[in-house]
C-alpha cells in the first residue's frame, strides 16, 4: 500500500479510529490490531512475501530467548551467527543472488573460461532491506546484553512488521522501538496534530517536490544521449531534489502516522541540503542507516580508534557497504566510494566533525563562506546522485562526462518535457520553508505553529490544494527498491 | 481525543467549503447537464439548463430541444448534425460547433445540431428518425467512429446507460440513466466531483469500451453483426437523405457496407496533425481540427449534393 493512495487514505483512519476506541481496553489488543494491519499492509502488495516477515519474526524471537538462558559465549556467537546467516540469507538470495552471479561468470569468461549458468527471475519483497537491519539490531543488541529479550511474540511481531516503517523505514533500533510496544500508550493531542502536520509535509514532499521532479529527471536520465551538458546538469538537480523529496517525505509520513498511534521513530533526515561539508550531509542524511552502519560495522571495525589509516580504511568500507546495501549495481558501490573520496579530505585534516550545528544558527542568512560550502556540497551530491541514477557506469560517465564539456554553457532545452519553470519554482518555495524551518523537528513543525490559528489553517490548506492540484504524475516511492 | 476530533471535524468542514468555494469559483471542474429519457426513449439535457465547461470563457445552456448545439429555425433547408461529444463539443468555444464552422461555407442550409456524449450509432440513427418528425432535414450527417458500431452492439459490450442493438433479437435495447441520484450529487457537490475526476478509483470502467479486433474468428464475427446491424437499417430508417461522415479511424468492413446500401459517405482525413486534437490525453477535436472537418464536409457537400 502506498502512502500516497486512496487505500491508505482509507485504511489509516479506520485503523486509528479502531486502535483508540476499539481496541484501546488493553495494550496486548492495540498490539494485536498493529500486526494485523501491518501485515494486511504489506500482504497489499503481495501476501506470499509475508511468510518471510513472518519466518524472520519467529527466528529472531526464539533466539533472542535462546541467547538469554545461554551463559556460554561460543554458543551465543553461534545464535548470534544463525540470526545473521538466516536474515543475511533471504536478503543475499533475493537481492544480490543474479549480480553475484552475473559478475561471477563475468570473472571466470574474463580468463577464458565460459560457464553456463541461468540467472533466476526474482522478484525483490519490498522493504527488505530495511525490516532486515531492524531485526538484525534486536539480536545484536540482545547478543551484546545491551536489551534484554523479549518474552512477548506479539509486541515482538508488532516492532518487526509495524506498518508506517516497514517499508521504507527509519530503520529503528530495537532498544528504541520495541519497548514503547510494552508500555500503556496514552492519546496526545498534542503529538497526534503534530503527527498530522508531518504527514502533511511529507505528502507536499513526495507529491508536489518528487514527482514533479521526477517527470524532468526520468526525461533527461533515459535520454541522456539528446541533451546538453547544462540540461543535463540540471536534470541531475531535478533527480537530487526528487530523492530528497521522495525519501524524506517518505519518512516524515512514517514518523507522522507513528505519532497518531503513540510512537516516536527516530528522525531520519536533518535538512541535509544546507550541509557545509560532506560529513555533515551524512549526518543529516537517511540518518537511521548511517547510524546503524557506525553502531553495528564501523565501531566493531575500530572506528576511529586505530589513527588516520583505520579511519580512512573503516570508512570506505563503510560507504561501500552502504552503496552495496541500496542495489545490487555497482552504480550504488561506485556511488558510495564516490563519498568516501569526499569524505578523505576531512578525514585527513580531522575537519569531519567541524559543522556539527545547523547553518547559520545565530541568524537568518549564512555568510558568504557558509553559501559556498553549502552550494559546493551540494554539487558534490548532485554529481555522486548521477551514479546513483544511471542505468549503468558508463551510462553515469558519459552523463558526467557531458555535463563538464563545453556544452554546459549552453541554455538548457526542454522542448518535449513542457516548461519546467513551474517546478523549479515550487523547488524554491519548498527550499525557503525548509529554511525557516531549519532548527526545528521538520520544516513545519515550530515556526506555523505560533501563527494565528485561522493563518495557520490557511497555510495547511494551502499545501492540502498543492497536493492535490500541483502534484506530479503519481510515482512509486524510489527506496521501495531496496 | 474528543477535542481532537471536534477539531479535526471542523478543519475538514471547513476544507470541505473552502474546496467547494475555489473549484466553483475557478470552474475546476466542468458543469454536466442532467439529462431524461424522452418519448422516444432518447437520452437528452433537461431545457433551460446553463453552466461553465473547465476552462470555458462562454457558459453553455440548453436549448429548448434538449441538445447543447445550435437549432435553427428557418424556410432555408436544414442539415442536421449528429454525433458523440465531439459534435456536442463541451470542450471548446461555441463558435467551433460544427453547425456554426459550417454556416459560412454553406450559406443556403440552416443547422441544427443533436449531439451528445456516449451517443452510440443505433442512437444516432433513432435521433435521425426523430428529427425527421421534427425539422424534416434535408440531409442528416452523422459523425461515427468504429467505437461507435462496436458500442452499438451489445453482443460485444453491454452498456445500460446507451442504446444498444442486439443481433440475437434483432431489436433495439434502449438506455437507463446511470445511477442518476449519485450523478446529481457528484455534478451538485463540485469538490466530490473534482476529487472523483483526480482520483478515478473505478478507472477500469472507462476502458471498457476499448475493442482488439485481432483475431479471425472475432473480425468474421464482427463482419456478420456489422451486416446484419446495416440490414437493420435499412428496413427501419431512411437513408436516402443520411451522409456518414466517418473518423479516420473506420474498419473498412463499414465503410463497405455504407457503399453496399447506398449511403452517402465522407471519410475524414486528419493527416495525423497533432493540431487536431485537444491534449496528448483528450483527443476530442480542437478548434483547428473542427474547422478542418467542416472544410471536408462543405467540400463533398458542394461537390455532390449542391
Amino acid at each position: 500500500m502506498l502512502f500516497n493512495s486512496i487505500d491508505f487514505a482509507l485504511f489509516l483512519p479506520t485503523v486509528f479510529l479502531l486502535y483508540w476506541f476499539v481496541f484501546n481496553k488493553s495494550l496486548k489488543l492495540q498490539n494485536v490490531l498493529l500486526v494485523a494491519s501491518s501485515y494486511l499492509f504489506y500482504g497489499w502488495w503481495d501476501w506470499r512475501f509475508l511468510s518471510l516477515i513472518l519466518f524472520s519474526s519467529v527466528v529472531d524471537y526464539f533466539i533472542g530467548r535462546k541467547l538469554q538462558d545461554t551463559e556460554k559465549a561460543s554458543k551465543r556467537k553461534y545464535l548470534l551467527w544463525v540470526s545473521i546467516i538466516v536474515n543475511l540469507g533471504f536478503l543475499g538470495f533475493f537481492k544480490y543472488y543474479n549480480f553475484f552471479l552475473d559478475n561471477f561468470l563475468t570473472a571466470f569468461s574474463f580468463f577464458g573460461n565460459d560457464i553456463k549458468a541461468n540467472s533466476l527471475n526474482i522478484i525483490l519483497p519490498v522493504g527488505i532491506s530495511f525490516y532486515t537491519f531492524q531485526t538484525l539490531s534486536y539480536t545484536i543488541d540482545v547478543y551484546r546484553r545491551k536489551l534484554k529479550p523479549t518474552k512477548d511474540f506479539i509486541a515482538f511481531s508488532a516492532f518487526v512488521s509495524f506498518f508506517p516503517q516497514l517499508v521504507a523505514g527509519p530503520i529503528e533500533r530495537a532498544t528504541h522501538l520495541l519497548p514503547q510496544f510494552y508500555s500503556k500508550r496514552k492519546f496526545d493531542s498534542t503529538k497526534a496534530v503534530n503527527g498530522l502536520r508531518q504527514i502533511l509535509w511529507g505528502l507536499f514532499k513526495k507529491v508536489v517536490i518528487a514527482d514533479n521532479c521526477a517527470q524532468f529527471a526520468n526525461e533527461i536520465f533515459n535520454n541522456s544521449n539528446d541533451y546538453s551538458g547544462s540540461s543535463l546538469l540540471l536534470g541531475a538537480v531535478f533527480f537530487s531534489f526528487q530523492i530528497y523529496g521522495d525519501f524524506s517525505g517518505y519518512s516524515d509520513i512514517a514518523i507522522g502516522t507513528s505519532r497518531l498511534f503513540g510512537f516516536d521513530l527516530m528522525k531520519n533526515f536533518n535538512f541535509p541540503y544546507f550541509s557545509r561539508d560532506i560529513a555533515e550531509f551524512w549526518r543529516r542524511w537517511h540518518i537511521s542507516l548511517s547510524t546503524w552502519f557506525r553502531d553495528y560495522l564501523y565501531i566493531p571495525l575500530g572506528g576511529s580508534r586505530g589513527g588516520t589509516s583505520m579511519k580512512i580504511r573503516n570508512t570506505f568500507i563503510i560507504f561501500i557497504v552502504s552503496g552495496f546495501w541500496h542495489g545490487a549495481n555497482w552504480t550504488f558501490i561506485i556511488w558510495g566510494a564516490l563519498n568516501a573520496i569526499y569524505f578523505l579530505p576531512l578525514l585527513l585534516t580531522s575537519n569531519n566533525r567541524s559543522n556539527l550545528d545547523i547553518v547559520a544558527q545565530g541568524g537568518f542568512f549564512p555568510n558568504i563562506k557558509e553559501t559556498f560550502q553549502m552550494v559546493s556540497t551540494f554539487f558534490l551530491t548532485v554529481i555522486a546522485w548521477v551514479f546513483f541514477r544511471a542505468d549503468n557506469v558508463s551510462h553515469a560517465f558519459s552523463y558526467i562526462s557531458e555535463i563538464f564539456s563545453f556544452s554546459i554553457f549552453s541554455i538548457p532545452e526542454f522542448d518535449s518535457m513542457g516548461n519546467p519553470m513551474v517546478t523549479l519554482l515550487l523547488i524554491a518555495v519548498f527550499l525557503v520553508i525548509e529554511w525557516l524551518g531549519r532548527r526545528d523537528e521538520f520544516a513545519i513543525s515550530d515556526f506555523v505553529t505560533k501563527w494565528p490559528r485561522i493563518l495557520r489553517w490557511l497555510f495547511y490548506y494551502a499545501i492540502l490544494f498543492s497536493i492535490v492540484s500541483l502534484g506530479g504524475k503519481e510515482q512509486a516511492f524510489i527506496y521501495f527498491q531496496f | 481525543m474528543k477535542q481532537f476530533l471536534k477539531k479535526s471535524i471542523l478543519f475538514l468542514v471547513l476544507l470541505g467549503v473552502l474546496a467547494e468555494v475555489v473549484i466553483r469559483f475557478f470552474h475546476l471542474v466542468p458543469d454536466i447537464p442532467e439529462r431524461y429519457i424522452d418519448k422516444n426513449k432518447i437520452q437528452r439535457y433537461k431545457p433551460g439548463q446553463t453552466g461553465y465547461y473547465t476552462k470555458a470563457k462562454k457558459p453553455w445552456s440548453v436549448n429548448k430541444y434538449g441538445w447543447l448545439g445550435v437549432a435553427e429555425s428557418s424556410n432555408e433547408p436544414t442539415l442536421s448534425i449528429i454525433g458523440d461529444s465531439y459534435i456536442e463539443n463541451l470542450m471548446n468555444p461555441f463558435e467551433c460547433n460544427q453547425a456554426n464552422v459550417l454556416k459560412p461555407l454553406l450559406p443556403e442550409y440552416s443547422f441544427f445540431e443533436a449531439g451528445r456524449s456516449g451517443v452510440t450509432f443505433i442512437e444516432a440513427m433513432e435521433i435521425s428518425k426523430m428529427l425527421e418528425d421534427e425539422i424534416k432535414p434535408e440531409y442528416q450527417i452523422l459523425y461515427l467512429s468504429t467505437n461507435d458500431f462496436t458500442e452499438t452492439i451489445s453482443e460485444i459490450n453491454k452498456y445500460s446507460d446507451r442504446v444498444q442493438f442486439s443481433t440475437k433479437s434483432n431489436k433495439i435495447i434502449t438506455s437507463k440513466l446511470k445511477s442518476p441520484g449519485l450523478k446529481k450529487i457528484l455534478y451538485n457537490f463540485k469538490l466530490a466531483y473534482y476529487l472523483y475526476l483526480k482520483y478515478p478509483i473505478f478507472i477500469n470502467k472507462q476502458n471498457k469500451g476499448i475493442i482488439e479486433i485481432d483475431d479471425k474468428a472475432v473480425s468474421k464475427q464482427r463482419r456478420i453483426q456489422y451486416a446484419q446491424l446495416f440490414n437493420y437499417c435499412a428496413e427501419n430508417y431512411n437513408l436516402q437523405n443520411m451522409i456518414f461522415a466517418f473518423h479516420p479511424d473506420i474498419d473498412q468492413e463499414i465503410t463497405e457496407l455504407t457503399a453496399k446500401h447506398d449511403i452517402k459517405m465522407i471519410l475524414l482525413e486528419t493527416k495525423d496533425d497533432k493540431k487536431w486534437e485537444i491534449g496528448e490525453h483528450d483527443k476530442h477535436w480542437s478548434c483547428y481540427g473542427h474547422m478542418q472537418v467542416g472544410n471536408q464536409i462543405a467540400n463533398y457537400i458542394n461537390n455532390n449534393l449542391n
